[in-house]
Protein backbone atom coordinates (compact mmCIF):
# COMPACT_ATOMS: atom_id res chain seq x y z
CA UNK A 1 0.00 0.00 0.00
CA UNK A 2 2.81 2.63 1.25
CA UNK A 3 4.43 1.37 -2.62
CA UNK A 4 1.61 2.20 -4.40
CA UNK A 5 0.87 5.92 -2.54
CA UNK A 6 5.00 6.33 -3.33
CA UNK A 7 4.23 5.52 -6.98
CA UNK A 8 1.43 7.95 -6.99
CA UNK A 9 3.49 10.99 -5.19
CA UNK A 10 5.41 10.79 -7.75
CA UNK A 11 3.11 10.48 -10.61
CA UNK A 12 1.56 13.66 -8.92
CA UNK A 13 4.92 15.51 -8.80
CA UNK A 14 5.34 14.38 -12.91
CA UNK A 15 1.65 15.71 -13.60
CA UNK A 16 2.61 19.10 -12.56
CA UNK A 17 5.96 19.16 -14.15
CA UNK A 18 4.97 17.87 -17.44
CA UNK A 19 1.75 20.32 -17.37
CA UNK A 20 3.40 22.98 -16.94
CA UNK A 21 6.16 22.27 -20.25
CA UNK A 22 3.37 21.32 -21.62
CA UNK A 23 2.26 25.25 -21.75
CA UNK A 24 6.02 26.13 -23.29
CA UNK A 25 5.67 22.76 -25.50
CA UNK A 26 2.20 21.91 -27.00
CA UNK A 27 0.42 25.19 -26.83
CA UNK A 28 3.52 27.79 -27.64
CA UNK A 29 5.70 25.48 -30.01
CA UNK A 30 9.01 26.24 -27.77
CA UNK A 31 10.70 23.02 -27.27
CA UNK A 32 12.46 23.41 -24.26
CA UNK A 33 15.17 21.58 -22.30
CA UNK A 34 15.62 23.60 -19.48
CA UNK A 35 12.43 22.17 -17.15
CA UNK A 36 15.00 20.14 -14.96
CA UNK A 37 16.70 23.20 -14.11
CA UNK A 38 13.59 25.44 -12.78
CA UNK A 39 12.67 22.10 -10.87
CA UNK A 40 15.56 21.90 -9.21
CA UNK A 41 15.89 25.82 -8.11
CA UNK A 42 12.47 25.27 -6.95
CA UNK A 43 13.96 22.18 -4.51
CA UNK A 44 16.76 24.03 -3.61
CA UNK A 45 15.17 27.44 -2.95
CA UNK A 46 12.89 25.67 -0.33
CA UNK A 47 14.91 23.40 0.73
CA UNK A 48 17.03 25.86 1.78
CA UNK A 49 14.54 28.38 3.29
CA UNK A 50 13.71 25.78 5.48
CA UNK A 51 16.99 24.75 6.52
CA UNK A 52 18.24 27.84 6.96
CA UNK A 53 15.32 29.93 7.83
CA UNK A 54 13.16 27.48 8.70
CA UNK A 55 9.91 29.94 7.29
CA UNK A 56 6.58 28.39 6.68
CA UNK A 57 5.90 26.26 4.22
CA UNK A 58 3.81 28.39 1.78
CA UNK A 59 6.50 31.34 2.24
CA UNK A 60 8.68 29.02 0.88
CA UNK A 61 6.67 27.65 -1.76
CA UNK A 62 5.45 31.30 -2.97
CA UNK A 63 9.36 32.14 -2.63
CA UNK A 64 10.52 28.86 -5.02
CA UNK A 65 7.58 29.84 -7.54
CA UNK A 66 8.66 33.15 -7.77
CA UNK A 67 12.39 32.89 -8.03
CA UNK A 68 11.95 30.25 -10.51
CA UNK A 69 9.60 32.14 -12.73
CA UNK A 70 12.52 35.03 -12.36
CA UNK A 71 14.96 32.86 -13.72
CA UNK A 72 12.23 31.91 -16.43
CA UNK A 73 12.50 35.73 -17.81
CA UNK A 74 16.15 35.96 -17.32
CA UNK A 75 16.34 32.89 -20.01
CA UNK A 76 13.37 33.19 -21.89
CA UNK A 77 14.39 36.93 -22.76
CA UNK A 78 17.67 36.78 -24.40
CA UNK A 79 16.04 33.46 -26.03
CA UNK A 80 13.95 35.02 -27.76
CA UNK A 81 16.05 36.26 -30.93
CA UNK A 82 16.83 32.48 -30.68
CA UNK A 83 15.16 30.53 -33.77
CA UNK A 84 13.58 26.91 -33.23
CA UNK A 85 16.71 24.03 -33.39
CA UNK A 86 18.99 26.74 -31.28
CA UNK A 87 16.69 27.77 -28.87
CA UNK A 88 16.71 23.98 -28.00
CA UNK A 89 20.27 24.60 -27.68
CA UNK A 90 20.18 27.66 -25.61
CA UNK A 91 17.60 26.00 -23.55
CA UNK A 92 19.77 23.01 -22.70
CA UNK A 93 23.24 24.94 -22.65
CA UNK A 94 21.29 27.28 -19.74
CA UNK A 95 20.52 23.75 -18.29
CA UNK A 96 24.04 22.61 -17.78
CA UNK A 97 24.97 26.17 -17.04
CA UNK A 98 22.21 25.60 -13.30
CA UNK A 99 23.40 22.48 -12.85
CA UNK A 100 27.32 23.24 -12.77
CA UNK A 101 26.27 25.96 -10.18
CA UNK A 102 23.93 23.54 -8.16
CA UNK A 103 26.53 20.56 -7.69
CA UNK A 104 29.85 23.78 -7.61
CA UNK A 105 28.48 26.27 -5.71
CA UNK A 106 29.00 24.33 -1.79
CA UNK A 107 29.02 26.97 -0.08
CA UNK A 108 25.27 27.60 -0.77
CA UNK A 109 24.01 24.65 -1.88
CA UNK A 110 26.09 21.42 -0.75
CA UNK A 111 27.63 20.87 -3.76
CA UNK A 112 27.29 17.31 -5.06
CA UNK A 113 26.65 15.99 -1.81
CA UNK A 114 23.34 18.11 -1.64
CA UNK A 115 21.12 19.38 1.40
CA UNK A 116 20.00 16.97 4.26
CA UNK A 117 17.36 16.13 6.70
CA UNK A 118 14.92 18.70 5.25
CA UNK A 119 11.76 18.67 7.80
CA UNK A 120 8.52 17.93 6.67
CA UNK A 121 6.23 20.75 5.85
CA UNK A 122 3.65 21.84 8.16
CA UNK A 123 0.44 23.63 6.17
CA UNK A 124 -2.06 25.35 8.76
CA UNK A 125 -0.77 23.51 11.57
CA UNK A 126 -1.23 20.03 10.12
CA UNK A 127 2.05 17.68 9.71
CA UNK A 128 2.65 16.06 6.22
CA UNK A 129 4.79 13.28 6.97
CA UNK A 130 2.51 10.45 5.98
CA UNK A 131 2.61 8.96 2.28
CA UNK A 132 -0.94 9.57 2.43
CA UNK A 133 -0.65 13.31 3.53
CA UNK A 134 2.05 13.54 1.00
CA UNK A 135 -0.28 12.27 -1.91
CA UNK A 136 -2.65 14.88 -0.64
CA UNK A 137 -0.58 17.86 -1.16
CA UNK A 138 0.28 16.65 -4.40
CA UNK A 139 -3.08 16.14 -5.49
CA UNK A 140 -4.07 19.62 -4.22
CA UNK A 141 -1.13 21.34 -6.24
CA UNK A 142 -2.19 18.66 -9.08
CA UNK A 143 -5.48 20.16 -9.22
CA UNK A 144 -3.95 23.91 -9.22
CA UNK A 145 -2.17 23.69 -12.24
CA UNK A 146 -4.67 21.58 -14.26
CA UNK A 147 -6.88 24.50 -13.03
CA UNK A 148 -4.65 26.99 -14.13
CA UNK A 149 -3.68 25.46 -17.61
CA UNK A 150 -6.99 24.98 -18.37
CA UNK A 151 -7.49 28.33 -17.21
CA UNK A 152 -5.14 29.96 -19.51
CA UNK A 153 -5.77 27.54 -22.80
CA UNK A 154 -9.49 28.54 -23.08
CA UNK A 155 -8.44 32.35 -22.57
CA UNK A 156 -7.49 35.07 -25.12
CA UNK A 157 -3.82 34.61 -23.78
CA UNK A 158 -3.93 30.50 -24.71
CA UNK A 159 -5.46 31.09 -28.30
CA UNK A 160 -2.47 33.97 -28.70
CA UNK A 161 -0.24 31.09 -27.45
CA UNK A 162 -1.80 28.83 -30.24
CA UNK A 163 -1.68 30.91 -32.75
CA UNK A 164 1.93 31.75 -31.64
CA UNK A 165 2.71 27.56 -32.62
CA UNK A 166 1.02 27.69 -35.31
CA UNK A 167 2.62 30.48 -37.37
CA UNK A 168 4.73 33.15 -35.35
CA UNK A 169 4.96 35.67 -38.38
CA UNK A 170 1.67 36.23 -38.60
CA UNK A 171 0.99 36.74 -35.07
CA UNK A 172 3.53 39.53 -35.56
CA UNK A 173 1.89 41.04 -38.23
CA UNK A 174 -1.30 40.81 -36.18
CA UNK A 175 0.27 43.68 -33.92
CA UNK A 176 0.74 40.90 -31.03
CA UNK A 177 3.50 41.56 -28.96
CA UNK A 178 4.95 38.26 -29.61
CA UNK A 179 8.20 38.14 -27.50
CA UNK A 180 6.24 39.30 -24.47
CA UNK A 181 3.60 36.16 -24.34
CA UNK A 182 6.81 33.99 -25.01
CA UNK A 183 8.73 35.14 -22.12
CA UNK A 184 5.11 34.79 -19.90
CA UNK A 185 4.67 31.96 -20.78
CA UNK A 186 8.04 30.74 -19.74
CA UNK A 187 7.45 32.50 -16.61
CA UNK A 188 4.23 30.22 -15.63
CA UNK A 189 5.74 27.07 -16.77
CA UNK A 190 9.39 27.93 -14.89
CA UNK A 191 7.18 29.03 -11.88
CA UNK A 192 4.72 25.86 -11.85
CA UNK A 193 7.92 23.63 -12.06
CA UNK A 194 9.04 25.05 -8.99
CA UNK A 195 6.07 24.20 -7.38
CA UNK A 196 6.92 19.96 -7.73
CA UNK A 197 10.52 20.95 -6.76
CA UNK A 198 9.19 22.04 -3.27
CA UNK A 199 7.21 19.19 -3.06
CA UNK A 200 9.86 16.83 -4.32
CA UNK A 201 12.32 18.19 -1.97
CA UNK A 202 10.38 17.47 1.28
CA UNK A 203 9.09 14.27 0.18
CA UNK A 204 12.61 12.92 -0.09
CA UNK A 205 13.88 15.14 2.12
CA UNK A 206 17.37 14.79 0.78
CA UNK A 207 18.31 16.51 -2.53
CA UNK A 208 21.25 16.74 -5.12
CA UNK A 209 22.22 18.04 -8.01
CA UNK A 210 21.79 14.73 -9.78
CA UNK A 211 18.22 14.76 -9.37
CA UNK A 212 17.80 17.48 -11.31
CA UNK A 213 19.84 16.61 -15.13
CA UNK A 214 19.59 17.08 -18.64
CA UNK A 215 18.32 13.37 -18.46
CA UNK A 216 15.68 14.81 -16.37
CA UNK A 217 14.36 17.16 -18.69
CA UNK A 218 14.33 14.51 -21.61
CA UNK A 219 12.37 12.52 -19.16
CA UNK A 220 9.73 14.97 -18.82
CA UNK A 221 9.85 16.35 -22.18
CA UNK A 222 8.97 12.43 -23.25
CA UNK A 223 6.00 12.56 -21.27
CA UNK A 224 4.84 15.59 -23.01
CA UNK A 225 5.41 14.49 -26.09
CA UNK A 226 4.01 10.64 -25.56
CA UNK A 227 1.36 11.85 -23.27
CA UNK A 228 0.20 14.21 -26.22
CA UNK A 229 1.50 17.67 -26.30
CA UNK A 230 -1.17 20.63 -26.61
CA UNK A 231 -4.03 18.27 -24.57
CA UNK A 232 -4.80 19.41 -21.15
CA UNK A 233 -4.93 15.60 -19.77
CA UNK A 234 -2.24 14.11 -22.42
CA UNK A 235 0.70 15.34 -19.84
CA UNK A 236 -1.21 13.37 -17.32
CA UNK A 237 -1.88 10.36 -19.19
CA UNK A 238 2.20 10.25 -19.75
CA UNK A 239 2.79 10.61 -16.33
CA UNK A 240 0.97 7.59 -15.64
CA UNK A 241 2.25 5.64 -18.33
CA UNK A 242 6.14 6.82 -17.82
CA UNK A 243 6.61 6.69 -14.10
CA UNK A 244 4.00 3.17 -13.50
CA UNK A 245 5.57 1.15 -16.16
CA UNK A 246 9.26 0.96 -15.45
CA UNK A 247 8.23 0.22 -11.91
CA UNK A 248 6.61 -2.56 -12.90
CA UNK A 249 9.85 -3.77 -14.46
CA UNK A 250 11.20 -3.86 -10.38
CA UNK A 251 8.84 -6.99 -10.62
CA UNK A 252 10.73 -9.24 -13.11
CA UNK A 253 13.16 -9.24 -10.59
CA UNK A 254 15.60 -7.14 -12.09
CA UNK A 255 18.40 -5.44 -9.89
CA UNK A 256 17.96 -1.79 -9.74
CA UNK A 257 20.59 -0.49 -11.57
CA UNK A 258 19.70 -2.57 -14.68
CA UNK A 259 15.76 -1.85 -14.72
CA UNK A 260 17.62 2.16 -14.15
CA UNK A 261 18.79 1.71 -17.93
CA UNK A 262 16.08 -0.38 -19.53
CA UNK A 263 13.96 2.87 -18.08
CA UNK A 264 15.66 4.53 -20.27
CA UNK A 265 15.75 2.45 -23.22
CA UNK A 266 12.12 2.59 -22.99
CA UNK A 267 11.33 5.84 -22.66
CA UNK A 268 13.92 6.43 -25.56
CA UNK A 269 12.45 4.12 -27.64
CA UNK A 270 8.85 5.52 -26.84
CA UNK A 271 9.87 8.62 -27.98
CA UNK A 272 11.16 8.10 -31.06
CA UNK A 273 8.30 4.74 -32.09
CA UNK A 274 5.74 7.84 -31.24
CA UNK A 275 7.79 10.72 -33.56
CA UNK A 276 7.45 8.52 -36.09
CA UNK A 277 4.23 6.53 -36.17
CA UNK A 278 1.89 8.91 -33.47
CA UNK A 279 3.77 12.65 -33.23
CA UNK A 280 0.40 14.30 -31.79
CA UNK A 281 0.72 11.56 -28.28
CA UNK A 282 -1.19 9.28 -26.51
CA UNK A 283 -4.17 11.89 -26.46
CA UNK A 284 -3.99 13.98 -29.58
CA UNK A 285 -3.47 17.37 -28.93
CA UNK A 286 -1.60 19.02 -31.41
CA UNK A 287 0.32 16.85 -34.02
CA UNK A 288 4.21 18.27 -34.63
CA UNK A 289 4.24 17.41 -37.76
CA UNK A 290 2.25 19.55 -40.75
CA UNK A 291 -0.18 21.97 -38.82
CA UNK A 292 -2.84 19.16 -37.68
CA UNK A 293 -4.74 20.51 -34.83
CA UNK A 294 -6.77 17.95 -32.94
CA UNK A 295 -8.24 20.00 -30.74
CA UNK B 1 51.84 27.86 -19.44
CA UNK B 2 50.51 24.64 -19.06
CA UNK B 3 47.08 26.12 -19.37
CA UNK B 4 47.67 27.33 -22.33
CA UNK B 5 49.40 24.25 -23.99
CA UNK B 6 46.15 22.29 -22.48
CA UNK B 7 44.00 24.67 -24.03
CA UNK B 8 45.41 24.34 -27.42
CA UNK B 9 45.64 20.20 -27.18
CA UNK B 10 42.18 20.86 -26.28
CA UNK B 11 41.10 22.00 -29.05
CA UNK B 12 41.74 18.68 -30.80
CA UNK B 13 39.38 16.51 -29.86
CA UNK B 14 37.31 19.83 -29.65
CA UNK B 15 37.85 20.46 -33.30
CA UNK B 16 36.79 16.85 -34.42
CA UNK B 17 33.72 17.08 -32.23
CA UNK B 18 32.69 20.10 -34.11
CA UNK B 19 33.49 18.96 -38.10
CA UNK B 20 31.49 15.68 -36.66
CA UNK B 21 28.48 17.92 -35.63
CA UNK B 22 28.67 20.33 -38.18
CA UNK B 23 29.35 17.70 -41.36
CA UNK B 24 26.29 16.39 -40.19
CA UNK B 25 24.21 19.68 -39.45
CA UNK B 26 24.64 21.00 -43.00
CA UNK B 27 23.99 17.06 -44.90
CA UNK B 28 21.11 16.61 -43.37
CA UNK B 29 19.46 20.17 -42.14
CA UNK B 30 18.67 19.69 -38.68
CA UNK B 31 20.69 19.39 -35.25
CA UNK B 32 20.89 15.79 -34.55
CA UNK B 33 21.43 14.94 -31.06
CA UNK B 34 21.80 11.18 -32.24
CA UNK B 35 25.38 11.91 -33.07
CA UNK B 36 26.08 11.57 -29.66
CA UNK B 37 25.99 7.89 -29.21
CA UNK B 38 28.35 7.26 -31.52
CA UNK B 39 31.11 9.67 -29.49
CA UNK B 40 30.58 6.53 -27.12
CA UNK B 41 29.63 3.71 -29.65
CA UNK B 42 32.55 4.05 -31.22
CA UNK B 43 35.29 4.11 -28.25
CA UNK B 44 33.34 0.73 -26.96
CA UNK B 45 33.33 -0.80 -30.17
CA UNK B 46 36.83 -0.81 -30.16
CA UNK B 47 37.12 -1.39 -26.66
CA UNK B 48 35.31 -4.53 -27.16
CA UNK B 49 37.03 -5.66 -30.32
CA UNK B 50 40.46 -5.04 -28.66
CA UNK B 51 39.88 -5.46 -24.62
CA UNK B 52 37.59 -8.77 -24.87
CA UNK B 53 38.42 -10.28 -28.64
CA UNK B 54 42.21 -9.29 -28.15
CA UNK B 55 42.26 -7.54 -31.92
CA UNK B 56 45.21 -4.77 -32.22
CA UNK B 57 44.13 -1.77 -31.72
CA UNK B 58 45.27 -0.64 -35.45
CA UNK B 59 42.51 -2.87 -36.22
CA UNK B 60 40.41 -2.45 -33.94
CA UNK B 61 39.82 1.53 -34.05
CA UNK B 62 39.33 1.33 -37.57
CA UNK B 63 36.71 -1.30 -37.38
CA UNK B 64 34.81 0.62 -34.90
CA UNK B 65 34.87 3.46 -37.54
CA UNK B 66 33.53 1.63 -39.80
CA UNK B 67 30.89 0.15 -37.98
CA UNK B 68 29.55 3.82 -36.38
CA UNK B 69 29.25 4.99 -40.88
CA UNK B 70 27.60 2.04 -41.38
CA UNK B 71 24.97 2.05 -38.16
CA UNK B 72 24.60 6.30 -38.83
CA UNK B 73 23.70 5.64 -42.39
CA UNK B 74 21.71 3.01 -41.34
CA UNK B 75 19.46 4.98 -38.76
CA UNK B 76 19.26 7.78 -41.19
CA UNK B 77 18.25 5.95 -44.22
CA UNK B 78 15.58 3.83 -41.98
CA UNK B 79 14.09 6.37 -39.30
CA UNK B 80 15.35 9.76 -40.07
CA UNK B 81 14.00 9.59 -43.83
CA UNK B 82 10.92 8.03 -42.40
CA UNK B 83 10.67 10.85 -39.96
CA UNK B 84 10.95 13.36 -43.02
CA UNK B 85 8.81 11.64 -45.16
CA UNK B 86 5.68 12.35 -42.91
CA UNK B 87 6.70 15.92 -43.06
CA UNK B 88 8.74 16.26 -39.67
CA UNK B 89 9.56 19.09 -38.68
CA UNK B 90 13.21 20.04 -37.27
CA UNK B 91 11.62 19.89 -33.51
CA UNK B 92 10.45 16.33 -34.83
CA UNK B 93 13.77 15.07 -35.77
CA UNK B 94 15.66 16.73 -33.03
CA UNK B 95 13.18 15.26 -30.41
CA UNK B 96 13.17 12.01 -32.19
CA UNK B 97 17.44 12.09 -32.49
CA UNK B 98 17.24 12.69 -28.43
CA UNK B 99 15.37 9.47 -28.31
CA UNK B 100 17.70 7.63 -30.35
CA UNK B 101 20.90 9.35 -27.97
CA UNK B 102 19.12 7.74 -24.82
CA UNK B 103 18.59 4.35 -26.02
CA UNK B 104 21.87 3.98 -27.27
CA UNK B 105 23.50 5.70 -24.28
CA UNK B 106 20.89 3.16 -21.85
CA UNK B 107 22.71 0.05 -24.08
CA UNK B 108 25.99 1.09 -23.37
CA UNK B 109 25.52 0.99 -19.59
CA UNK B 110 23.55 -2.20 -19.58
CA UNK B 111 26.43 -3.84 -22.10
CA UNK B 112 29.38 -2.77 -20.45
CA UNK B 113 28.28 -0.72 -17.03
CA UNK B 114 28.81 2.40 -15.83
CA UNK B 115 32.29 1.98 -14.27
CA UNK B 116 35.48 3.82 -16.16
CA UNK B 117 36.53 1.57 -19.01
CA UNK B 118 40.23 1.27 -19.61
CA UNK B 119 41.33 0.86 -23.49
CA UNK B 120 45.31 0.82 -23.00
CA UNK B 121 45.64 -1.33 -19.72
CA UNK B 122 49.64 -1.60 -20.64
CA UNK B 123 50.45 1.24 -18.69
CA UNK B 124 50.39 5.00 -17.70
CA UNK B 125 50.92 6.98 -21.04
CA UNK B 126 54.50 8.34 -22.40
CA UNK B 127 54.58 11.68 -20.73
CA UNK B 128 56.62 14.54 -22.70
CA UNK B 129 57.90 18.19 -21.91
CA UNK B 130 58.09 20.65 -24.15
CA UNK B 131 57.52 24.37 -23.67
CA UNK B 132 57.33 24.37 -20.60
CA UNK B 133 54.65 22.05 -19.82
CA UNK B 134 53.73 18.65 -20.12
CA UNK B 135 51.72 16.58 -22.27
CA UNK B 136 50.87 12.60 -23.58
CA UNK B 137 52.04 11.59 -27.25
CA UNK B 138 47.64 11.00 -27.74
CA UNK B 139 47.20 14.56 -27.09
CA UNK B 140 49.49 15.67 -29.69
CA UNK B 141 48.53 12.86 -31.95
CA UNK B 142 44.79 14.50 -31.58
CA UNK B 143 45.52 17.05 -32.17
CA UNK B 144 47.46 16.48 -35.11
CA UNK B 145 44.42 13.95 -36.59
CA UNK B 146 41.85 16.37 -36.12
CA UNK B 147 44.20 19.42 -38.37
CA UNK B 148 44.61 16.46 -40.90
CA UNK B 149 40.78 15.83 -40.55
CA UNK B 150 39.90 19.22 -41.07
CA UNK B 151 42.12 19.61 -44.15
CA UNK B 152 41.11 16.65 -45.56
CA UNK B 153 37.49 17.43 -45.01
CA UNK B 154 38.30 21.17 -46.57
CA UNK B 155 39.96 19.23 -49.71
CA UNK B 156 37.47 17.21 -50.08
CA UNK B 157 34.19 19.69 -50.21
CA UNK B 158 35.99 21.98 -52.48
CA UNK B 159 37.71 19.43 -54.63
CA UNK B 160 35.15 16.64 -55.22
CA UNK B 161 31.78 16.23 -56.85
CA UNK B 162 30.41 14.60 -53.58
CA UNK B 163 32.05 17.76 -51.83
CA UNK B 164 30.06 20.58 -54.21
CA UNK B 165 26.72 18.07 -53.97
CA UNK B 166 27.06 17.94 -50.00
CA UNK B 167 27.96 21.75 -50.52
CA UNK B 168 24.53 22.05 -52.39
CA UNK B 169 22.20 20.48 -50.14
CA UNK B 170 23.68 22.66 -47.54
CA UNK B 171 23.43 25.75 -48.98
CA UNK B 172 19.32 24.86 -50.38
CA UNK B 173 18.01 21.10 -50.57
CA UNK B 174 15.34 22.61 -52.56
CA UNK B 175 17.79 23.65 -55.58
CA UNK B 176 20.40 20.89 -55.35
CA UNK B 177 17.15 18.91 -55.91
CA UNK B 178 16.36 21.01 -58.95
CA UNK B 179 19.96 20.79 -60.27
CA UNK B 180 19.57 16.70 -60.19
CA UNK B 181 21.58 15.97 -56.70
CA UNK B 182 20.53 12.63 -54.95
CA UNK B 183 19.65 14.63 -51.89
CA UNK B 184 19.41 11.09 -50.11
CA UNK B 185 22.59 9.73 -50.88
CA UNK B 186 24.17 12.66 -49.43
CA UNK B 187 22.21 13.10 -46.94
CA UNK B 188 23.64 9.30 -46.23
CA UNK B 189 27.20 10.06 -46.77
CA UNK B 190 26.92 13.03 -44.43
CA UNK B 191 25.63 11.26 -41.66
CA UNK B 192 28.04 8.31 -42.12
CA UNK B 193 30.92 10.71 -42.30
CA UNK B 194 30.07 12.65 -39.01
CA UNK B 195 29.10 9.47 -36.96
CA UNK B 196 32.55 7.75 -38.45
CA UNK B 197 34.20 11.31 -37.17
CA UNK B 198 32.53 11.10 -33.81
CA UNK B 199 33.67 7.84 -33.52
CA UNK B 200 37.10 8.97 -34.27
CA UNK B 201 37.01 11.31 -31.81
CA UNK B 202 35.84 9.09 -28.99
CA UNK B 203 38.26 5.86 -29.53
CA UNK B 204 41.24 8.88 -29.15
CA UNK B 205 40.05 10.85 -26.30
CA UNK B 206 39.12 7.04 -25.06
CA UNK B 207 42.63 6.05 -25.62
CA UNK B 208 43.93 9.32 -23.67
CA UNK B 209 41.31 9.72 -20.66
CA UNK B 210 39.12 6.20 -20.65
CA UNK B 211 35.73 5.61 -21.22
CA UNK B 212 33.00 6.57 -19.51
CA UNK B 213 29.41 6.23 -20.94
CA UNK B 214 28.64 9.93 -20.49
CA UNK B 215 31.46 10.70 -22.82
CA UNK B 216 28.72 11.12 -26.07
CA UNK B 217 27.28 13.86 -24.47
CA UNK B 218 30.23 15.95 -23.37
CA UNK B 219 31.72 15.30 -26.65
CA UNK B 220 28.61 16.30 -28.77
CA UNK B 221 28.12 19.30 -26.91
CA UNK B 222 31.24 20.30 -27.17
CA UNK B 223 31.48 19.61 -30.66
CA UNK B 224 28.07 22.07 -30.92
CA UNK B 225 29.83 25.01 -28.91
CA UNK B 226 32.70 24.66 -31.43
CA UNK B 227 30.93 24.61 -34.33
CA UNK B 228 28.17 27.29 -33.55
CA UNK B 229 31.02 29.68 -32.20
CA UNK B 230 33.41 28.68 -34.85
CA UNK B 231 30.56 28.97 -37.71
CA UNK B 232 28.87 26.16 -39.02
CA UNK B 233 29.33 26.85 -42.64
CA UNK B 234 33.64 27.39 -42.42
CA UNK B 235 35.78 23.94 -41.72
CA UNK B 236 38.69 27.10 -40.76
CA UNK B 237 36.13 28.19 -38.34
CA UNK B 238 35.87 25.45 -37.16
CA UNK B 239 39.32 25.20 -36.04
CA UNK B 240 39.76 28.34 -34.72
CA UNK B 241 36.55 27.66 -32.93
CA UNK B 242 38.19 24.86 -31.21
CA UNK B 243 41.09 26.41 -30.65
CA UNK B 244 39.16 29.32 -28.58
CA UNK B 245 36.77 27.29 -26.55
CA UNK B 246 40.23 24.92 -25.55
CA UNK B 247 41.86 27.76 -24.66
CA UNK B 248 38.76 29.61 -22.52
CA UNK B 249 38.26 25.92 -21.39
CA UNK B 250 41.66 25.86 -19.71
CA UNK B 251 42.13 29.53 -18.91
CA UNK B 252 38.87 29.83 -17.36
CA UNK B 253 39.96 26.49 -15.13
CA UNK B 254 42.63 27.93 -14.27
CA UNK B 255 41.25 30.97 -13.05
CA UNK B 256 37.95 30.02 -11.28
CA UNK B 257 38.51 26.16 -10.88
CA UNK B 258 38.24 23.48 -13.42
CA UNK B 259 34.53 22.70 -11.85
CA UNK B 260 33.21 25.41 -14.00
CA UNK B 261 34.47 24.42 -17.16
CA UNK B 262 30.80 23.12 -18.67
CA UNK B 263 29.65 26.42 -17.27
CA UNK B 264 32.15 28.71 -18.72
CA UNK B 265 31.56 26.95 -22.19
CA UNK B 266 28.13 26.90 -22.34
CA UNK B 267 28.32 30.79 -21.20
CA UNK B 268 30.25 31.68 -24.46
CA UNK B 269 27.51 29.13 -26.19
CA UNK B 270 25.19 31.18 -25.29
CA UNK B 271 26.69 34.65 -26.15
CA UNK B 272 27.17 33.84 -29.17
CA UNK B 273 23.40 32.59 -29.68
CA UNK B 274 22.43 35.84 -28.81
CA UNK B 275 24.80 37.77 -30.50
CA UNK B 276 26.42 36.52 -32.94
CA UNK B 277 24.45 33.03 -34.35
CA UNK B 278 26.85 32.90 -37.32
CA UNK B 279 29.54 31.88 -35.26
CA UNK B 280 33.08 33.86 -35.74
CA UNK B 281 33.55 32.52 -39.54
CA UNK B 282 29.92 32.50 -40.74
CA UNK B 283 28.04 34.44 -42.84
CA UNK B 284 24.65 35.70 -41.90
CA UNK B 285 21.74 34.40 -42.98
CA UNK B 286 17.83 35.77 -43.56
CA UNK B 287 15.70 34.31 -41.61
CA UNK B 288 12.16 35.61 -40.71
CA UNK B 289 12.15 35.87 -37.03
CA UNK B 290 10.26 37.60 -34.09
Amino acid sequence: MEYLLHILVLVGIYIILSESLNLMVGYTGLVSLAHAAFYGVGAYVAALMTLKLHSPFLINMASAVFLSGLLGALVGIPSLRIRDDYFVIATFAFQVITFSVLNNWVSLTGGPMGLVGIPPPTVFGLQISSPLGYLILVAVFCALTLWVTHRIVRSPFGRVLKAIREDEVFVQAAAKNVAAYKVLVFVISAGIAAMAGVIYAHYISFIDPTSFTVMESIFIISIVIIGGSGSLWGPVLGAVVLVVTPELLRFIGLPSSVSAYLRQMIYGGLLVAFMMWRPCGLQCGYSFKGKKNCE
Amino acid sequence: MQFIVNGILAAGPLALAGLAFAIVARGCGYVNLALGAFFVVGPYIAFALHVWQGLPLAIAVPVAVMCAYLLAAGLESTVFSRLRAKGGERSVLLISSLGIYVMFHAGINLAFGPEVQIIRPDGPRTILTALGARMTEIQLATLATAVVVCIGTWAVLKGTRAGSAFRAVAVSEELARVVGINISRVRLGAAGAGAAIAALCGCLVGLDTDLLPGMGLRLLFGGLVVSIVGGVGSTLGILLGAISIGLAQHLGAWKVGTEWQDAITFMILLTFLVARPEGMMGVRSRQASV
